[in-house]
Order: C-alpha cells, then structure tokens, then sequence
C-alpha cells in the first residue's frame, strides 16, 4: 500500500465511522400531500362542494340583511357588517380548496 | 400472457404533460425518495425537515414547469438540477441558523465507546470534521454526504450531481484530501 492510499484509508475509515447515522426518510403521506397541492379545481366533488358554499353564503346574506333591516339599520351599515367579514375572509384565506383523489399507491 | 412494464419517465412526462394526473403522481413516487436523499446530501443532516420542504418545493415546480420541459435532458437530469439549486438557495438562507439538535452522534458515541476520554476526544474529532466538511464546497459536501452517510454508490454521485463517474471518484479524492490536512492542522488523526 502506498503512502498516498495509506492516508486516504484512515481518512476513509474515520468517515465512515463518523457519518454512520440513521437514514432519514420521507413521512409516509408525503407523496399524497404533493399531488393534493397540486391538484385543478376542476372535479366534480369540488364543483359541488363551491356550489353549496356559495349557496350558504348567499342565503345568510338575504337572511342577514332581512334582519339587521327589520332592526332598523341603514343600507350602509347592513353592507358594512356584511361585505367587510368577507373581504377579511378573501385576504387571510384562499377561498376554493384545489384537491382530487389520485392514487400513488402501486 | 401479457406483462406489465414500467413506463419510462419520458413517457410519463409525455402523458403528464397532457394533463394526467397520474402519470405526474408516478412520477412522484419514482423520485421522491431520491430527491429527498439528494436535498438531505445538500442541506447536512441537521436539516432533515428543510429537506422534506425542499422535496415537496421541487415537485411543485416541477409540475409548474412541466409543459415547457421538451425533454433535451434526461428528466431525472433536470429534477435533479432543480434540487441542487434549491437546495443551495435554501442552504445560503439557513446558513448561520442553530441546527435542529442532533442528539444521534451524542448517543451514538456514548454507546460505542470505551472510556470517557477516549469519548471526549471521538467527539472533539467528530465535531472538528463535521465543522471541515462545512467548509467544502457545496459538490464535495454533497458527494461526502451521498458516498459516506446516505450509502450511495460513486455511480449514483456522479448521476444526482451531473457529473461523469471519474469527475464524482476525483471530488471524493479531493474531498478526503483536504478534510485529512484540515484535521492534522487542528490537531487531529485519523487513526
């Protein structure tokens, strides 16, 4: 053995010694985690899902304003109370969820 | 009777390209674990979980970026680039962040050595390479963490850093070299 692989052997051995650790890995889910970021809006599971949000939304509001009428407020405050708990709801969240089952099992 | 084989990944991508989600999620599980491996190689084993985010960030820009990929580079080519560039991104934001503890070399060294002495001075040692092969460039870090720690053979370097096979033997060399003066100077062998 040479003076030169003589070293590169210590140096060798010590590595292999020193990165011996435990392999990382992957949590199990994570390839269904990606694939539901990454998924269109298109399904119909989705469409009916934004369907019968907006639906609820738009109930609540004629039955809000009904009401907060019946109670005597101006138009303005009606609109404010309702339109401005929404647009905070636009800004903080996204509002359609994007997800459709596809499966990265074998 | 008819036997299933696998599609390639320029298959794959050609399907995935037209929209099919499940040619995309084959490609996922295909190379998940080996852009995870590869992120980790980059990152140092402090960052395990940066690395998971670094895996998830790739695919999200691989699925961004597939209809313009026109396959004049092998597609494990380009995800692979794309984790070392992010990876290397990712590396220069954390750089002088405190690590997540990495408790596995206390334990480890605890249960294997023989005295107290000869314990501290492992650890002294272990601590002064890890610190050398934080001054390697990024390639020879890389190729270390993927030879020595994660068992990658010099074939599957060369491959995840796009580099031939001799050039991955040469950064290892080279790498060894260095890291062994590194420790002499600091008052370390390597017995």
């Amino acid at each position: 053995m040479t003076e030169m692989e003589h070293n590169q052997h210590d140096i060798d051995s010590l590595l292999r010694r020193s990165m011996a650790m435990p392999l990382p890995s992957l949590p199990p889910d994570f390839d269904q985690r990606v694939i539901r970021k990454v998924q269109p809006s298109s399904q119909p599971l989705v469409r009916y899902r934004q369907t019968l949000i907006t639906t609820y939304g738009l109930v609540s509001v004629v039955v809000c304003t009904v009401l907060m009428r019946g109670q005597g407020l101006g138009w303005g405050t009606v609109a404010g109370m309702i339109l401005g708990p929404l647009a905070l709801l636009a800004i903080t969240t996204p509002l359609w969820p994007t997800t459709k089952p596809v499966t990265t099992a074998n | 009777m008819a036997v299933a084989t696998a599609e390639s990944d320029a298959q794959l991508v050609a399907r995935a390209q037209t929209g099919d989600q499940q040619a995309f999620a084959d490609l996922l599980r295909r190379h998940s674990d080996r852009i995870f491996r590869f992120a980790v190689s980059i990152l140092g084993r402090e960052f395990v979980p940066e690395a998971e985010d670094i895996t998830q960030e790739v695919f999200l820009k691989v699925h961004h970026a597939l209809e313009s990929f026109r396959g004049e580079a092998e597609f494990s080519s380009w995800i692979y680039r794309i984790t070392f560039n992010q990876a290397v991104n990712l590396k220069q934001r954390v750089r002088f962040r405190t690590p997540h503890a990495d408790e596995t070399i206390l334990h480890q060294l605890m249960s294997e050595d023989p005295g107290p002495d000869r314990q501290l001075e492992t650890a002294q040692r272990d601590r002064a390479l890890a610190e050398c092969i934080q001054t390697l460039p990024e390639v020879y870090q890389s190729a270390l963490r993927l030879y020595y720690w994660l068992g990658e053979g010099v074939g599957e370097v060369a491959e995840l850093l796009g580099i031939p096979e001799n050039t991955a033997k040469s950064y290892l060399h080279r790498s060894r070299q260095l890291l062994k003066a590194m420790l002499k100077e600091r008052g370390f062998s390597c017995d």
